[in-house]
């Protein structure tokens, strides 16, 4: 290299050590409180015994099931009809309007097949839930279940 | 170097270098792949794969970046040099199989083109969390794609050192562009702080060794001989230089390698003519200057590669009084024949 090549790469990486460490503490200060985690969506449940509610909408049977007890609730998505989009991230939210970051994830259901989802408990629990599906990929909500319990 | 063109020119050192690589890279997918399989026994198996491809290409573009300032600050990594761009034209092709299995994976079902629906499924560009960083993949890859395509001698040799450079200074954006593609990207959806953990290690090795290598340098960039009435520069006794070795002297414009072959002193341009290396770093092997980089070699005489090579590069004038070596700072035009200055050593026959 010459001179003139020499100053201008020391120029670019002063420029990039102030810019590197801006765009990362950036992107860490907007990741969302509740990130998919994901050894609970690859986590293989226990299925609950009872079957306490069941609907099915579109290409999906969904199952709220619950021990004896009544003190822990599962959800089981049975797919019916292959989805298209790879990534589905299964919301649990309280209130009709979507919003990620006011719902509580679930984990992640795959195109086919189907999977069981650990329901949070008692205190968050209400008579009326709303399951989401979401794409995070493109953003895009696939689909929308209310249950009444 | 070669007098014609040939997609590789293989050597040992080059096949045991790329041997390496590929051993290196398929351990680490196998590796990877095993590990993730028995942490998440449940990930889509394609969503593996991208992964797997995905964190290589992050470790290979570190390693491409980490290699130059590392020979700048220690000749013991130049053998790490020789075929870098083999490892960058790696990173390109596992780069491009992250990029092609993204786009089939998470776009390719749709009803639109794959590209179309890149960049219009998320069109957040005013949200920093939401933030489409697939495309931030796309234009690093895509910036990848011309480094890898304009690797070769052709192309240095037709746009010519100085565009060349610059052109392949791209690879820097490219960087910032990995970065955010990862931060904005599989960083928002995972909560394990071991990548970002990796990264930050990753980018501040990268930055810091650059700017160390790069303040080194700058410092021998300021450090000027002096000049004598003459125009002269006063280089050093003969005493201080290594048997077939370089002393390299700076005349405040650019560096000039003088050589000692034997009881011989010459002086050529410090900058090869295929790619800047450091001529100076070299040695002399059998009776020619040799670049450390790539090995282009030079006569001491005249600066030209021994035919039927045509590189060539700048000479200078030397004189010797008393036993010390003093330099003409002007340089003759590229492959200008000067005279050999001969100095009896002291110690040598």
């Amino acid at each position: 290299m010459n001179k003139g090549q020499r100053k201008t790469h020391i120029i670019i990486w002063m420029v990039l050590a102030v810019c590197i460490p801006v765009g990362f503490i950036s992107a860490i200060m907007v990741i969302p409180d509740k990130p998919m985690q994901e050894d609970v969506f690859l986590k293989n449940e226990t299925v609950l015994e009872e079957i306490s509610k069941e609907i099915v909408k579109d290409n999906l049977i969904v199952l709220i099931r619950n021990d004896k007890a009544k003190t822990s609730y599962q959800l089981q998505l049975l797919v019916s009809t292959p989805f298209k989009q790879a990534d589905i991230g299964i919301y649990y939210s309280l209130r009709n309007k979507f919003d990620p970051l006011q719902s509580i994830y679930l984990g992640n259901l795959p195109p086919k097949g189907g999977k069981v989802f650990s329901l949070p408990s008692d205190e968050e629990f209400s008579d009326r839930i709303h399951i989401v599906l979401f794409d995070p990929i493109k953003n895009e909500l696939i689909n929308q279940i209310q249950i009444e319990l | 170097m070669s007098v014609q063109y040939k997609a590789i020119h293989w050597n040992p050192q080059k096949k045991a270098y790329d041997l390496v690589i590929v051993i290196l890279t398929v351990s680490y997918l196998i590796a990877f792949m095993a590990t993730t399989i028995i942490i998440h026994p449940n990930l889509d198996p394609v969503n593996l794969i991208i992964r797997a491809f995905g964190s290589l290409s992050l470790i290979l573009i570190h390693l491409v970046l980490i290699i130059g300032p590392l020979c700048r600050l220690s000749s013991s990594f130049l053998p790490l040099l020789y075929n870098r761009r083999h490892l960058g034209v790696t990173t390109f092709l596992v780069a491009a199989i992250h990029g092609v299995l993204s786009l089939v994976q998470f776009h390719g079902n749709g009803d639109s083109n794959v590209l179309i629906s890149l960049f219009t499924a998320n069109t957040q560009y005013d949200s920093l969390a939401q933030f489409p960083f697939q495309v931030l993949g796309y234009y690093a890859l895509l910036i990848l794609f011309f480094m890898a395509a304009t690797s070769h001698d052709f192309w240095l040799k037709n746009l010519g050192q100085n565009f060349w450079k610059r052109l392949h200074i791209l690879i820097y954006i490219a960087y910032v562009l990995i970065i955010m593609h990862v931060m904005l990207g599989v960083i928002q959806l995972e909560s394990s702080p071991l990548l970002i953990i990796f990264l930050c290690i990753g980018f501040t090795a990268v930055i810091s060794l650059h700017l160390i290598a790069g303040w080194k340098e700058i410092k021998q960039d300021r450090q000027i001989q002096n000049f004598l009435d003459d125009g002269y520069l006063f280089a050093g006794t003969v005493d201080l230089w290594e048997d077939g070795k370089a002393r390299i002297v700076n005349n405040g414009k650019e560096r000039i390698a003088i050589f000692r072959n034997g009881n011989e002193f010459t002086a050529i341009s410090n900058q090869c003519a295929h790619q800047g290396g450091p001529l100076g770093e070299g040695r002399i092997v059998d009776g020619v200057i040799t670049c450390p980089w790539h090995g282009y070699q030079y006569r001491t005489n005249d600066g030209c590669s021994p035919p039927p090579f045509s590189e060539k590069v700048p000479t200078f004038n030397l004189k010797s009084v008393n036993n010390k070596i003093f330099l003409d700072p002007i340089p003759n035009p590229a492959g200008t024949a000067v005279e050999v200055i001969s100095v009896k050593v002291k110690g040598e026959r």
